[in-house]
């Protein structure tokens, strides 16, 4: 009996999901556990992973497409069955005729092209032949919340409470790493929110992704650690020529009428520094040091800013830089660092960061090198923006030039990608409308 | 209720498997018997002591041959000392012979009551000496299987009176006296215990004011009852007199039975079933004295500003228990008490490195027989190095074994409200279920209390039919933190009396569909 494919539901408030994409198209063979398509749901984009073996005849709802839970999507087929696709119409979108398969009719028929295809064991066979018609929820693939070993308890806790449970997969406290009650405490109490909660943006996509090191980068990783243990930092420095980006702060700041949305400086490169992180997305992550290493990419850009503090250095943190317009950052840096600098922090403020900027440029400071703030992989340290003796054409020119410095995790990324990053930068920066469009 | 046959009187003054007779006054656990089956067992778990161990545990009860069989399941050379009792005294003169003495009563019942089933049963007579003696058989066999799990355990067993003269050295003194021996321990684990003891004005000769450990070696039944503190052990002897026929009285000092802790409803729902079995329940009354007079014990106790004065049979004093801890040479080594209890931290390791106490004797909450094996279990596992999980007193079980039988575990509906926490209760009577009704086992309530907000299983109390043994379709959900939802979801046997716990977690989330 040919399988239906449908909306799974994969979280308890999931109503209606997205295909994000199909990974198999029609004809496709299949085996179980294998990844049919990526769906989007409202907290997070997760993978559909076939329950059975065969081959994918029929695709009810293509890409992009949007459906209740329940909806038949698809139709998997075994070798030699035959489906019949009619009476799904071409793309149900309200009410899933779950059931509708049980009257199977030979006509008109698709034949199911499984050839190619190893024979099922005869226990699928079985198991599908007895299987009821009702939805055949596929599995929730391995990354999904589902998948996370944590008690019933633990889940609902992390539901409500906005805690997402893979950042902690395999670290709780229970019996075999397992997931419990006071590990959603413990985790909601220390990350109120980070981008590694559920997001609270509805159209937001998954927070991060993690992303396992690649052998070459294993290799790197492993070697640097013998000569550099902890965040082996490798650093370049670039000069930026900041006479358009100063013009430009100038001219807005004419604009802007209130005192707290003027910009500084800073603000430009925040700014800049997110425009360039969502070209460079590698340096926009976390080095998880585990076996096997991991780089976790965040979708998010949340800037953290090294301000100087009564008691030293604290680290508050802009979010969201990349999305929101210069004024909104302006205004935003300027009553975060009022906070911190007041004692007053809010809950928030120093959480979710997932790249830093130090600036001396206050002091004077031409150039120097920070230190990175594990466990991100990348600061940008900058120095005054001055004017300086640049040959320009063969000729001496005045420029105001502001030196940046990026640090970075060599086990992260390679000098090449940073010195990209770096000439991002200095583009955004040189040509500064595209920091304001 | 009355008997539709008078159940006769068992020969008197037997003592049944009793060597020396009950000690009179403030019992000590050395004076009272011990189990002559015990001794004779062959062949004998008792060694000689040699080298050093690493781990020795004082007392071998159920918190003490865990932690040794622990121990020694992990490799590490144990030896267990105990002054007395192999199995201490949940297996001697406590859980084990109550519980088969429990089940004569249901015997009785049963054939009391077997008109109900059409069944005539004629003349019959329930012999208690018989019960007595059965509940000895019993004790023997457990006592038996004990031995045998000290020799596959490879544990050194040593019968003395045990004394930590040194952090490291125990000296142990043969009952009776003669020349003491010295083991030398890395580690070592007291688990000696606790007794019961009385209060002023209560002079317990073991005649006719007895302690529960007498109680239970005394094959000869009385025909009056006084109940002298209605928590566990009383409304279980209670069960059992009033089975057999006797005129109980049980007299609390507390505003309810089993000093209030338990949830009100089914503590008063417990009440009513003793009052309708024709039992007498005195509570918020205080007794004065309890004392032998000739053949008979004198009571006197006030309740509501009077003073009353009862005569019977025997009286059971069950009012409290004392920590064993004298004469262990605790002071010279500056183990800290708290409250007349060992103090231990969450791996129940004293105050003292290597010293460790476990079960009754230690400031944990809850005396109770497995939460004592829990200990051990535990403190052998943190001796061994092992990671362990510090134990959540929350989720122990608490059975009592009365008739109606009355389990819990977590907070009560009272208790969960007092800690401010906001709870859905779901609450189904035993009637409603097509089991119970079969069983004619109708009488008895299952009160399920879950947090409102994420479903989490707070706590359980049910009293009615195998009570008890369905106190453990609760606990794992806790331990694994399981919520209403699984609760509900898991599919349970029909027709079961297991279906009453998931009935009220369906009605606390108001999705009962079968009441």
């Amino acid at each position: 009996m040919p399988e239906e494919i449908v909306m799974p539901r994969l979280s308890d408030t999931m109503q209606e999901g997205t295909i994000a994409r199909w990974l198999k198209k029609e004809g496709d063979a299949v085996k179980t556990g294998e990844v049919l398509m990526e769906v989007e749901t409202d907290k997070a984009t997760m993978e559909l992973n076939s329950y059975h073996d065969g081959t994918l005849v029929k695709v009810l709802m293509g890409d992009g497409g949007n459906a209740p839970v329940g909806t038949v999507i698809g139709i998997l087929a075994k070798a030699g069955e035959t489906v019949d696709v009619s009476k799904y119409g071409s793309a149900p979108t309200t009410e899933a005729p779950a059931a509708a398969a049980k009257e199977a009719a030979p006509e008109p028929a698709l034949p199911a092209q499984a050839a190619a295809l190893a024979s099922p064991p005869p226990a699928t066979a079985a198991q599908a032949e007895t299987k009821p018609t009702e939805s055949p929820a596929p599995v929730i693939s391995a990354g999904s919340a589902e998948d996370v070993k944590a008690s019933p308890l633990a889940r609902v806790m992390a539901e409500q409470i906005g805690v997402d449970l893979r950042a902690l997969a395999g670290r709780g406290s229970g019996p075999g790493g397992r997931i419990v009650r006071q590990d959603v405490e413990q985790a909601a109490k220390q990350e109120p929110s980070t981008p590694t909660g559920t997001p609270t943006g509805a159209q937001r996509a998954a927070p991060y992704e993690d992303r396992e090191l690649n052998r070459v980068r294993q290799a790197i990783a492993r070697n640097l650690a013998l000569v550099k243990p902890g965040a082996p930092h490798i650093y370049l420095t670039m000069d930026v020529e900041m006479d358009a980006a100063m013009a430009l702060r100038k001219q807005l700041n004419e604009l802007i009428p209130d005192e707290p949305s003027k910009l500084t400086v800073n603000d430009l490169v925040l700014k800049a520094t997110a425009l360039a992180l969502r070209k460079y997305p590698d340096l926009n992550a976390h080095f998880l040091d585990g076996k096997p290493p991991k780089l976790r990419l965040f979708s998010q850009i949340n800037v953290t800013v090294a301000v100087p503090g009564e008691l030293g250095l604290m680290v508050p943190v802009v979010k969201d830089v990349d999305r929101k317009p210069m004024a909104q950052i302006a205004r935003e840096a300027k009553e975060l660092y009022a906070r911190v600098q007041s004692g007053k922090p809010g809950p928030d403020d120093f959480s979710g960061g997932t790249f830093a900027v130090s600036n001396l440029g206050r002091w004077g400071i031409d150039e120097f090198q920070a230190v990175i703030n594990p466990p991100q992989v990348g600061i940008l340290a900058i120095g005054a923006a001055a004017p300086k003796a640049v040959v320009r054409d063969g000729k001496l020119e005045a420029r105001t030039i502001m030196r940046a410095t990026i640090s970075t995790d060599h086990r992260a990324v390679d000098g090449v990608y940073a010195a990209d990053f770096l000439v991002e930068l200095k583009r955004l920066l040189e040509h500064p409308l595209s920091l304001v469009v | 209720m009355t008997q539709t046959t008078p159940v006769t009187q068992a020969t008197p003054s037997s003592k049944v498997s009793a060597p020396s007779s009950p000690s009179v006054g403030e019992p000590s656990p050395t004076a009272v018997p011990t189990t002559g089956e015990a001794a004779k067992s062959a062949p004998s778990p008792v060694t000689q002591p040699s080298g050093t161990y690493n781990v020795v545990v004082i007392g071998a009860g159920p918190g003490g041959y865990i932690a040794a069989f622990r121990a020694a399941q992990h490799g590490l050379r144990t030896a267990m000392i105990d002054r007395e009792w192999l199995g201490g005294v949940c297996v001697n003169v406590g859980c084990i012979p109550s519980k088969a003495l429990l089940k004569n009563a249901a015997v009785v019942r049963t054939v009391r009551d077997a008109k109900a089933f059409g069944v005539e049963v004629g003349d019959w007579k329930a012999d208690f000496g018989a019960a007595v003696e059965r509940s000895r058989l019993v004790v023997s066999r457990t006592v038996k299987g004990i031995e045998y799990l000290v020799r596959k355990h490879k544990v050194d067993y040593v019968v003395g009176e045990a004394k930590i003269t040194a952090k490291d050295t125990i000296s142990v003194t043969p009952k009776g006296g003669g020349q003491a021996q010295t083991v030398k321990a890395k580690n070592i684990v007291i688990a000696t215990g606790a007794r019961p003891r009385s209060f002023p004005g209560m002079e317990v000769d073991g005649d006719r004011v007895q302690n529960v450990w007498q109680l239970l070696l005394d094959a000869r039944q009385p025909e009056k009852v006084a109940i002298v503190g209605g928590g566990v052990i009383g409304v279980e002897m209670a069960t059992v007199f009033r089975s057999y026929g006797c005129d109980v009285t049980i007299i609390e000092a507390a505003p309810a039975l089993l000093a209030g802790r338990e949830d009100a409803k089914v503590t008063s729902l417990l009440h009513r079933s003793f009052e309708r079995q024709g039992m007498t329940v005195h509570t918020n009354a205080k007794v004065e004295s309890a004392k032998k007079e000739g053949e008979k014990a004198k009571v006197v106790f006030t309740r509501e500003g009077k003073q009353e004065t009862l005569e019977v049979d025997r009286c059971l004093i069950s009012v409290a228990f004392l920590p064993n801890t004298e004469n262990l040479g605790l002071e010279p080594l500056g183990v800290q008490l708290e409250r007349g209890y060992i103090k231990v931290d969450e791996k129940m390791a004293t105050t003292v490195p290597g010293i460790w106490a476990i079960g009754d004797v230690a400031a944990t909450p809850l005396g109770l027989a497995h939460v004592a094996s829990a200990e051990g279990h535990l403190a052998a596992d943190a001796i061994a190095g092992k990671p362990v999980h510090p134990i959540k007193y929350n989720q122990m079980p608490r059975p009592i074994f009365s008739n109606p039988q009355i389990s819990s575990i977590g907070l009560t509906e009272a208790q969960a409200k007092e800690q401010g926490l906001e709870v859905k209760v779901g609450e189904f009577p035993f009637s409603a279920l097509g089991k119970a009704r079969a069983e004619n086992e109708t009488e008895g309530i299952v009160r399920l209390v879950i947090d409102a907000k994420y479903g989490e299983i707070l706590g359980c109390t049910l009293i009615g039919p195998e009570a008890t043994e369905l106190l453990s379709q609760v606990a794992p959900y806790m331990t694994l933190e399981g919520t209403s939802r699984e609760m509900i979801d898991t599919v349970v046997a029909h027709p079961t009396m297991a279906e009453a716990i998931k009935q009220a977690a369906a009605i606390a989330e108001s999705e009962a569909l079968e009441i």
